[in-house]
C-alpha cells in the first residue's frame, strides 16, 4: 500500500501549501522519509510511517485501516506559517477521497492539529485515519 | 478441528431460476445459519413433566456485508426484495458448495454511519428444506 506517494501526491500538489513550505532539489519540501534530509531548510512537512496500521478485512476483500501522521514545522519566528501548514494540510485530507494506487479510500477523518513544537522549530502534527480497500479484481 | 468462519462463504444466485449463476456475496463480513424446530406439547395430566414432540422446522440466514452497491450478489438480494421474488443461495465451506435453498428476502438494512465504512444487513428465511449438493 503505497500511502507515501498518495499523501505526498494530494500536499505537494496543493499550490496553496506549496507556497508555505520551502523546496528541496527544486521540489516540495514534503518528505516521506524520517528524518527529513539534513540540508533541508524550514519550512517542512514531515510524513512517514504508519502510526497503526491494521487490517480492515471482510471474508472476501481484505482492506486497511492506517494512522498517518503529518508534521508540519517553521521556524521558531514562524508560528503563523506552521498554524496555516498545518490547517492547510487537515483540509486537503480531512473528508477526502485520496487515491491511493490498488486501493479504494472509504474514509479518510483527520484530528489535530496538536502541537509538536521542537527546541529549534515549532511543530505541529495532523494524524489522518483512513481506511481502503483493495480493489476488486 | 473448528473452521474459520471466513472459510464460510454465502452464495447469491445472480443469473436466473430456470440458469441459476452462484457467486459469493462479494465484501461480506458475517453470516449467520439458523436451524430452528417448533415444540408440539405432547404433555398430559400423567406426568408433571412438559413431554415435546418435534413441531414445524425452519431456517433463516442474516448477515452483514459491506455496503458495495455496484456489488451483483447485493444487487440479486435486493431485486427480489423489491420483486418480490424468492432467491437461491448457496453456503460453501472451504470453497465447497455444500447446499442450497430458495429464500425470501424479509429484511435489508442501508447502514450509513458518518466517517464510517457503510453496511449492508440482510434476513432471509428458507422456503421449505436446505438441499445438500453432492459432489
Amino acid at each position: 500500500m503505497d500511502l507515501a506517494t498518495a499523501i505526498y501526491d494530494v500536499l505537494a500538489g496543493d499550490e496553496t501549501l506549496v507556497a508555505l513550505i520551502s523546496t528541496y532539489h527544486g521540489e516540495p519540501a514534503v518528505f516521506t522519509q524520517d528524518p527529513a534530509p539534513g540540508d533541508a531548510t524550514l519550512p517542512y512537512i514531515v510524513t512517514a510511517g504508519a502510526v497503526a496500521d491494521t487490517a480492515f478485512d471482510t471474508k472476501t476483500r481484505q482492506g486497511r485501516r492506517v494512522w498517518r501522521d503529518v508534521r508540519c514545522y517553521a521556524a521558531t519566528n514562524g508560528l503563523d506559517t506552521v498554524e496555516t501548514m498545518a490547517e492547510r494540510a487537515r483540509e486537503l485530507l480531512h473528508r477526502q477521497k485520496i487515491a491511493i494506487d490498488g486501493f479504494e479510500t472509504v474514509v479518510v477523518e483527520c484530528s489535530g492539529p496538536i502541537a509538536l513544537d521542537e527546541p529549534d522549530a515549532y511543530g505541529r502534527i495532523v494524524t489522518a485515519r483512513i481506511i481502503a480497500m483493495e480493489d476488486e479484481s | 478441528m473448528s473452521m474459520n468462519g471466513s472459510d464460510i462463504l454465502l452464495l447469491m444466485n445472480t443469473g436466473t431460476e430456470v440458469a441459476p449463476v452462484y457467486e459469493v456475496l462479494g465484501s461480506q463480513r458475517g453470516a449467520s445459519f439458523t436451524e430452528s424446530t417448533a415444540n408440539r406439547d405432547a404433555s398430559s395430566k400423567d406426568s408433571r413433566a412438559q413431554m415435546v414432540e418435534p413441531g414445524r422446522y425452519s431456517s433463516t440466514v442474516s448477515g452483514e456485508a459491506l455496503y458495495v452497491p455496484t456489488e451483483d450478489g447485493y444487487q440479486a438480494l435486493l431485486d427480489a426484495m423489491r420483486d418480490g421474488t424468492k432467491i437461491l443461495i448457496r453456503a460453501s465451506e472451504d470453497a465447497i458448495e455444500i447446499e442450497q435453498a430458495s429464500c425470501v428476502v424479509n429484511t435489508i438494512t442501508r447502514n450509513a454511519p458518518d466517517q464510517e465504512t457503510a453496511l449492508c444487513t440482510f434476513e432471509l428465511t428458507v422456503d421449505g428444506d436446505w438441499v445438500e449438493l453432492t459432489s
